[in-house]
């Protein structure tokens, strides 16, 4: 896949990903997906969901994370893809103002280093469901790593 | 001295023994460090603070002492003159006659009567000396020293007076002088030990807060330790948890008193608002304020402050009448307003009572209807209470004049709003020419609350008391007979009220145990929102617990049913389920339902409204079959053996008349054969029954099974029907489904004279009547309502025809509209009939609509409809026309 080929701008951004070069890599689907290292918390296996009525879609229920109530977001329903059928799941907590969260993804891989020379703007082909969640791409030795965006991602109404 | 106010000096007293322990250490600081303004202005700054303080109080000395001491600061700070030690000695003296001096105003209560003019004078001669040479010299320094030895021994020869003087009056007091001493000494320490400066600790609110919220932790953590200590049998890990709750407790309450605050520090700020108030408006008011010392949280008390303020200020300004008034009335010319603030039943109370001309419900009345914020039908119908209320309506202002006190935006509304989202309340009682009371409940604190752990499936909820009125329990028969249905909502008596009833598990939409099963008991919680009282029915009732509420991340902040979340005895986490959020959004969803469905069909042409709902039954050839909902007034299950015969007519005992039970299969001609005539025979089944009402007379429907309701999909097709009694075909449910054409069947059963003289009597109207309505179902069904009546009935598909037909025809009586409908809605119906300078352009309109909210009536009236009223409810649809075209 060369994403050269889609038409793509093909300069460095530096200004968003100045403060990036430890990224929390993880996988959903087929895909792999990263934020900042300094956005996580923590990881966390499997929690026993609250659901809440009522509530959109991507978010599957509440956490009790030591005290603390944490909103447990499906990214692969909020990004539009098929749900998981299996429980196998890992919880990357972040924190947003007061409110804390919990992104359900598939596998967490490692703490990937990444050099700003490999970023590229967020493909303008990519479906619009996910392009709006993503800040750029990293083009690694094998795949592509997408940056995801946590402020739109959090900040999504519906 | 007596006269001040002990508020005031205890704050005072605070303040300065704070500024005054940290002022000596800073001066010895800036001795080593001379270049350092910044400490040096924070010095400064509080000798400045001390000096007004002492003066507002009229403590003439430290005044006297602070002030001499700031113009040396002064000048110091403007480098006229440097700091020396000599001068440092004479500040730390000054500093400590000002802490002498408080002490004794502390204990005392005044200064004492020692004299400190010689720390006046020795600043005075530094002041003299600097004039002249910019620097101190050393013979000053011995100087001084002695001086400052001299007071010591002056000191010292004071307090060994004392010490003299008591022993004296202890004459029979046998033991050496040393230990007499002591005695005498020791509880003056121990007295100055609980002084004001060592019993009080300044602490960060962030801080209080965490410590709360910790606290907040371990209550949880408690509760569960708790419940886990009931499973487990141990005595010793009882006893441990049970101490382990003690203590809690405890830690909770003191903790929350941290936080707490009297309420007369917002009070009091009260008398000068009044002052004020009265003075520009010419008026006379005394404001008397009881119960300061009522403690409340600190976030609370900040969250009735404006609240509370806007209510005195409506208390003057449209409360308190001018003197002159007042005099004329016979009451005396100063007005009266109380505060009072009281606990009461674990919240805290505030009262503010005016003796003013008090809230007249017929101006009240009056102004509702005339802003069109309610009908005079609604207003006819309400309590006294109920309509003092209003004047807490959005958009109701009663002064007639606005003044920049009042009618500046921040309406009565806001003040309830404002209150209630603290969990408050406020009730109004007023006495016109007498005057009127707000009385305001507020939750003694928020982060904590009492509430009732409800569960249903398998989902845990939260309700908190303040919202909880009651509990009722229903079993058995009772489910059936005190739980009623009016089409399909659902209703209970409450000792003569009937309040709606929902049941959480299809509000929330969430799995319950029962769902399918026939209810073998129910759990009502009945709530109280904002005075809308209502029933949950709920799978269980768990217990009551103090659960810690904690908000929803932002995310889900729009989801009004719940206030929160908290975490229960097991770890999990319970939503809290918000009593008004919930009402609202249950509302809400019901008008929803039908604008959903809108939406989805716009684009076929006889776009469905929910009035195109149907319920399914089988009949005995196990077809399906269809009959209007709206014709359903409830559904019934009979045994056998209640069924009586007169002739080939049964009969069942309904309510307290003979109900006639149809038979559908023989009135269609139909193949198979209706359970009715299977009934002779067994003696026990039971008898599945739709129960419709035509011209006031029951009918009992039998049925084979009642499946389901169904919302028909597109039109009625009606040239389909091949028998008398079938009203047309519909698909539904992906089936093609024949309509039962109820009017129909009812008039050919050959029954009692009765129902057909009522036809003949309700025949006596006449009139011409245009129903405009999109739904070819529910156009069918009006018209044959109001042809049975008498009427003659011209139809139409929507608004745009609705007029076509007006502009040819030369007149009808009345028009029956719906307002869903596609081209041209009822809105635009009315408006373009009324606004048209047209022969109809008064003709009476009735509007027609599935749900009526009282937005939707106000809306309605004001855009010209004559009524809006519940399409569902056909009697109050035909008493209406009847009343309009009457002859």
């Amino acid at each position: 896949m060369n994403i050269d080929d889609n038409g793509a701008v093909k300069e460095t951004v530096k200004s968003v990903v100045s403060d990036v070069n430890q990224l929390c890599g993880f996988k959903i689907g087929s895909g792999f997906y990263a934020i900042s290292v300094l956005e996580v918390q923590e990881v966390i296996k499997p929690q026993q969901l609250t659901h809440v009525p009522s509530a959109p879609d991507f978010v599957t229920g509440l956490i009790n994370l030591r005290g603390q109530i944490v909103t447990a977001i499906s990214l692969r329903c909020l990004f539009g893809l098929e749900e998981d059928k299996t429980d196998d799941h890992m919880n990357i907590i972040v924190r947003s103002g007061e409110s804390l969260y919990a992104l359900m993804v598939d596998e967490i891989l490692d703490v990937i280093d990444v050099e700003d020379s490999t970023f590229e703007k967020t493909p303008e082909t990519l479906d619009e469901k996910i392009r709006k969640f993503i800040k750029g791409v990293f083009k690694l030795d094998h795949q592509l790593l997408i940056l995801l965006d946590l402020q739109k991602i959090l900040d999504v109404e519906n | 001295m007596a006269k001040i106010n002990p508020d005031i000096l205890r704050d005072f007293l605070l303040e300065s023994f704070d500024a005054l322990s940290s002022i000596s250490e800073e001066l010895t600081n800036y001795e080593k460090n001379l270049k350092d303004k910044e400490l040096l202005n924070s010095i400064f700054r509080k000798v400045h603070t001390l000096k007004g303080s002492s003066s507002f109080l009229g403590l003439k000395k430290i005044q006297e002492i602070t002030h001499s001491a700031e113009s040396i600061l002064d000048l110091i700070r403007e480098d006229v003159i440097s700091l020396n030690s000599e001068m440092i000695d004479v500040f730390l003296e000054c500093f400590d006659a000002c802490n002498e001096l408080l002490k004794n105003i502390e204990m005392n209560g005044e200064e004492t009567t020692k004299d400190y003019s010689s720390i006046v004078n020795k600043f005075s001669a530094i002041l003299e000396k600097c004039a002249s040479k910019p620097i101190g010299i050393k013979g000053e320094d011995t100087r001084i020293h002695e001086e400052l030895l001299n007071q010591k021994t002056i000191e010292k020869l004071t307090i060994t007076e004392e010490v003299m003087t008591m022993k004296q009056n202890e004459k029979e007091m046998t033991k050496p002088q040393a230990s007499e001493v002591e005695p005498s000494v020791e509880p003056e320490a121990a007295a100055r030990a609980n002084g004001v400066t060592d019993s009080v600790v300044r602490v960060n609110v962030h801080l209080l807060d965490k410590i709360m919220n910790i606290v907040g932790e371990l209550v949880l953590n408690r509760n569960q330790i708790l419940q886990y200590a009931n499973i487990i049998d141990s005595s010793e890990l009882n006893r441990l948890a049970q101490q382990l709750n003690i203590i809690t407790s405890e830690l909770q309450n003191d903790v929350m008193t941290t936080r707490m605050q009297p309420v007369g520090s917002v009070l009091s700020k009260f008398e000068r608002i009044v002052r004020d108030l009265s003075r520009t408006q010419n008026k006379q008011v005394k404001l008397d304020i009881f119960g300061k010392d009522t403690e409340l949280d600190k976030t609370l008390l900040e969250a009735i402050r404006d609240p509370l303020t806007h209510l005195i200020r409506n208390s003057i300004d449209h409360g308190i009448e001018i003197p002159s008034v007042r005099k004329s009335r016979g009451k005396n010319e100063e007005g009266k307003i109380q505060i009072k603030s009281y606990h009461e039943g674990g919240q805290v109370t505030i009262e503010i009572m005016d003796d003013g001309n008090g809230i007249d419900p017929q101006k009240i009345m009056n102004k509702a209807i005339q802003k069109g914020i309610l009908t005079q039908d609604q207003v006819s119908k309400m309590s006294t209470r109920q309509i003092l209320n209003i004047i807490f309506m959005p958009g109701f202002s009663t002064a007639e004049q606005v003044t920049n006190i009042s009618g500046r935006g921040v309406g009565m509304d806001v003040v309830k709003s404002n209150i209630e989202k603290i969990g408050g309340s406020v009730d109004i009682i007023s006495n016109v020419g007498e005057g009127t009371t707000f009385k305001l409940k507020i939750p003694l604190t928020l982060a904590i609350v009492p509430a009732l752990v409800i569960q249903d499936g398998k989902e845990t909820f939260a309700i908190p008391q303040i919202s909880l009125v009651e509990l009722v329990r229903l079993e058995g028969d009772e489910i059936k007979d005190k739980l009623e249905f009016l089409h399909d909502a659902e209703f209970f008596r409450l000792r003569g009220n009937l309040i709606p009833i929902f049941r959480l598990s299809a509000c929330l939409k969430i799995e319950s145990n029962k769902t399918e099963r026939v209810y073998d008991s129910a759990n009502i919680v009945i709530l109280n929102a904002e005075g809308r009282v209502y029933g949950l029915i709920v799978d269980a009732i768990l217990d009551t617990e103090e659960i810690v509420v904690k908000p929803l991340s932002k995310k889900l902040k729009k989801l009004t049913l719940f206030a929160g979340a908290t975490i229960m005895g097991d770890g999990r986490v319970a939503l809290i389920i918000d009593a008004l959020g919930f009402f609202n959004s249950v509302d809400r969803e019901h008008g929803q339902k039908a604008d959903s469905i809108l939406v989805t069909e716009q684009d076929v042409k006889d776009y469905a409204s929910e009035n195109q709902e149907v319920l399914l039954c089988s009949l005995g050839d196990n077809r399906n079959y269809a009959i209007p909902l709206v014709l359903v007034n409830r559904l019934e299950e009979f045994k056998s053996n209640q069924v009586e015969w007169t002739g080939e007519q049964a009969l069942i005992k309904y309510g307290n008349t003979p109900m006639p039970l149809i038979n559908l299969e023989k009135s269609l001609k139909l193949k198979g054969n209706s359970i009715l005539d299977s009934v002779k025979d067994t003696e026990d089944t039971t008898i599945p029954c739709v129960v419709v009402k035509i011209r006031d007379q029951v009918y009992g429907l039998i049925v084979d099974e009642i499946k389901d309701i169904a919302i028909s999909e597109g039109g009625i097709n009606s040239d389909t029907v091949d028998r008398k009694g079938l009203l047309g075909t519909i698909f539904a449910s992906q089936k093609t489904i024949s309509i039962l054409d109820i009017h129909d069947i009812v008039s050919m059963q050959r029954l009692g004279k009765k129902s057909q003289n009522e036809v003949s009597t309700t025949k006596k109207n006449s009139g011409k009547i245009l129903v405009i309505d999109d739904s070819p179902l529910y156009r069918k069904i009006l018209k044959d309502l109001f042809v049975e009546s008498g009427y003659e009935v011209f139809l139409a598909n929507n608004g745009k025809e609705g007029i076509l037909f007006l502009e040819g025809q030369q007149s009808v009586d009345l028009v029956v509209v719906d307002i869903e409908m596609p081209i041209m809605n009822g809105w635009e119906f009315c408006s373009s009939i009324r606004s048209s300078n047209k022969k109809f352009a008064k003709i009476p309109i009735v509007a027609v609509s599935t749900r009526v909210s009282v937005e939707d009536r106000e809306k309605g009236v004001s855009s010209g409809f004559s009524e809006h009223l519940e399409k569902l409810n056909k009697d109050e649809v035909l008493k209406t026309v009847n009343s309009y075209v009457s002859h």
